[in-house]
């Protein structure tokens, strides 16, 4: 008989080690994910996904299932993944973003990739581009809530996006070629 | 083109929607060994918290323990001690030969006793006590002998005639008054009890001659407070003032060993109705014992919800999470006075001045692009419709920066306690219980960052009641170092019996104190 994510979340209140490893092994993969996103480096990842879940061990006490476990635990490790790239965006302005969107013609499918080829290309996306696509294209902020979070402009959001989505399609039209010559 | 885009960001949400990548296996054990490092951490302080507890367990054991015996001691020997040797120091005490030392060789070497007395020790069991030993032992050394023959038990008192230590007669007392005791089987008043005089009278042996009048003292110290030193149970006695029965005394110390059953006999310390003093305190001061003082904002400040429409600056500033400030200091000194209600019940009160300091932190701080000033934010600026227009706006710019800032409220108090006296010798020890009412004069909130400064300071201290109640405990140890003067060390528990902040308040804080407080006092 399994146990059930409310028992799981009153051992981890309660500080129960079992309950914890329950938890982690529960969320840990698919939060790993994230933080990959987020990161250039593996041992970074790794890092934020450390911090993330001693943050949520130490808060799950002030957890009051408004939203999901999940949900809450994702929004956690987000905001620890953008503190730990903090210190190294530079966002300002790129191009101007209509220029931007005019040149953009989305003729690729991206279901023809594997995840880990989508992640890759995500990775490699210089860092502000990277981390406002995450938060712009995959986790649903709006650009004037990432500009809030990274105290920057909303036409700074929406020309780093710009970029990144650029650099992505670019990106997957030469690998479609190289398939296509290959 | 707008359909595109949409198209191009829902693939890319709907590949990493399930996304799962297995991570290290190193991880959980890092994770696992920090977490118990924590536990650890928490474990200190829980025994470090017990060993305090311990250590003042003990302490006041050990001090109880020691003001009931060196308390019943010292009454009983003050008062025999002081009695023996005032009445063979007198001068009506006078003799030809010197008492040798008593056995506790300090007593009364410099005594004397009329010689040519004959001493004998009546009974060898009833004189087994302090003093009264040494003495009886010396002066039967002597061979005291009265003029008439008899025998005494001590520096006695003769049946009318003129005494052979010369105490018989109201002259000899100079200045103190006299009350005759009668032997009520001969009606005789010729022994006399001698009120308010640092004297002893010896009541002789009757046996003899059938009187029932039996063997014993009346031992006298300096306030007139005495007690019967009876070798023989005295059934009854008659006053030359017509007063009958047994003196009042007698039930409380019967041998010279105080009676403490019964509860009744006399304290050493009289008159100690009314004093006044000053006292200083400190101790801790914990605002999170129920409830907390929420003062700061956590990093959850920066949890944005995702994909749920239009959230803006209202979701930023609703999805807070207050940090609870910690555990602080307390400080107070004032003025204390009291009265003794009676012999076990003390009323007390004061007029203090208490301090009491807490730490919090806050990572929300607001910048003014123009100024560069900035200003940390407190839970209760979260909702505060002005933050919120101005950060919408931009003219206040949200940073990211930990504050740790002193919360500290000033108070007056006036306590009232009601004391229990456990014991009352020398050394005291009292059980207080009271309330006291604080009344708010300020509260101030102060950056540990001379750069960033508060929001609203006076929203602060609007949060907080005009007057809150403390629920007041204390164990008091007192010495009495001189006639007038006593010393008091107080430890003492302090609990909030209403919030601290009022009911609109975010937060809701019913604090705690535990200290200990010196004094000294002025007995009048």
């Amino acid at each position: 008989m399994g146990v059930t994510e409310e028992e799981i979340i009153k051992g981890c209140q309660d500080g129960d080690g079992k309950s914890q490893k329950l938890l982690y092994d529960k969320f840990s993969r698919q939060m790993y994910a994230v933080c990959l996103r987020y990161t250039k480096e593996q041992l970074v990842a790794e890092d934020v996904l450390q911090e993330s879940f001693i943050k949520i061990f130490d808060h799950i006490k002030k957890f009051r299932a408004e939203s999901s476990l999940g949900y809450w635990i994702k929004r956690i490790v987000v905001n620890t993944a953008l503190n730990s790239q903090r210190n190294k965006l530079y966002l300002y302005p790129m191009v101007d973003v209509q220029e931007l969107n005019e040149t953009c013609e989305d003729t690729n499918n991206v279901s023809d990739y594997t995840m880990d080829e989508l992640l890759e290309m995500i990775r490699k996306l210089p860092t502000g581009c990277q981390v406002i696509f995450n938060m712009y294209a995959i986790e649903g902020y709006k650009h004037y809530e990432i500009a809030e979070m990274l105290s920057i402009s909303e036409g700074t959001s929406k020309s780093q996006y710009a970029r990144a989505k650029q650099l992505l399609q670019e990106k997957m039209v030469k690998t479609t070629q190289r398939y296509e010559r290959g | 083109m707008k359909e595109a885009r949409d198209q191009f960001e829902n693939q890319w949400q709907s590949a990493f929607a399930e996304a799962e990548v297995t991570s290290p296996g190193h991880l959980w054990s890092s994770i696992d060994a920090t977490l118990a490092g924590q536990r650890e951490a928490g474990y200190k302080k829980k025994i470090l918290f017990f060993k305090w507890v311990a250590a003042a367990s003990i302490f006041i054991a050990v001090t109880s323990g020691m003001l009931v015996w060196f308390g019943n001691i010292n009454e009983t020997e003050i008062l025999a001690e002081s009695s023996l040797r005032d009445v063979l120091s007198n001068e009506g005490v006078e003799g030809k030969n010197e008492v040798a030392p008593t056995a506790a060789g300090k007593l009364y070497p410099e005594n004397k006793i009329a010689s040519g007395t004959t001493i004998e020790k009546k009974d060898e069991k009833m004189v087994s006590t302090m003093g009264t030993d040494a003495l009886i032992a010396s002066v039967e050394e002597e061979n005291v002998s009265d003029k008439e023959g008899r025998s005494f038990v001590g520096a006695a008192n003769s049946h009318g005639s003129e005494s052979s230590t010369g105490l018989s007669n109201e002259s000899d007392v100079s200045k103190n008054t006299t009350r005759a005791i009668a032997d009520n089987t001969t009606g005789s008043t010729n022994l006399k009890r001698i009120d308010d005089a640092s004297y002893i009278v010896m009541l002789d042996d009757n046996s003899e001659t059938g009187n029932e009048v039996a063997d014993g003292a009346l031992m006298v110290n300096d306030n007139g407070h005495g007690f019967v030193f009876i070798l023989e149970k005295v059934d009854n006695m008659t006053f030359a003032d017509g007063e009958t029965g047994m003196a009042p005394w007698e039930t409380d110390f019967l041998y010279l060993v105080p009676d403490l059953t019964a509860g009744t006999h006399k304290k050493a310390f009289e008159g100690f109705n009314l004093w006044a003093g000053l006292s200083i305190g400190s101790g801790s001061f914990n605002p999170g014992s129920d409830g907390n003082l929420d003062l700061g904002v956590s990093e959850d400040a920066l949890n944005f919800s995702s994909g749920d429409g239009d959230r803006g600056v209202e979701a930023y500033f609703t999805d807070q999470s207050p940090i609870p400030s910690d555990i602080g200091s307390s400080f107070s000194a004032g003025l204390d006075f009291g009265t003794k209600v009676s012999a076990k019940v003390i009323l007390s009160g004061g007029l203090h001045y208490m301090n009491l300091s807490s730490v919090s932190s806050s990572n929300l701080v607001v910048t003014d692009p123009t100024s560069n000033e900035s200003l940390a934010l407190f839970s209760q600026d979260i909702s505060n419709p002005t933050i919120q227009n101005a950060v919408r706006s931009g003219d206040l710019i949200v940073n990211r920066t930990n504050v740790d800032f002193v919360n500290s409220f000033n108070y007056l108090t006036i306590p009232i306690k009601a004391g229990y006296v456990l014991v009352d010798k020398k050394l005291n020890l009292t059980l207080n219980s009271g309330i006291s009412s604080n009344f708010l004069i300020s509260n101030d909130i102060k950056s540990d960052d001379s750069t960033i400064g508060l929001f609203d300071e006076s929203s602060s201290t609007d949060a907080y009641r005009p007057v809150y109640f403390n629920l007041l405990t204390s164990i008091e140890l007192g010495y009495r170092f001189k006639e007038k003067y006593y010393f008091s060390l107080e430890p003492n528990y302090r609990r909030a019996i209403n919030t601290i902040t009022k009911d609109e308040s975010t937060s809701s804080s019913k604090p705690t104190s535990i200290g200990v407080s010196v004094g000294i006092r002025y007995i009048f």
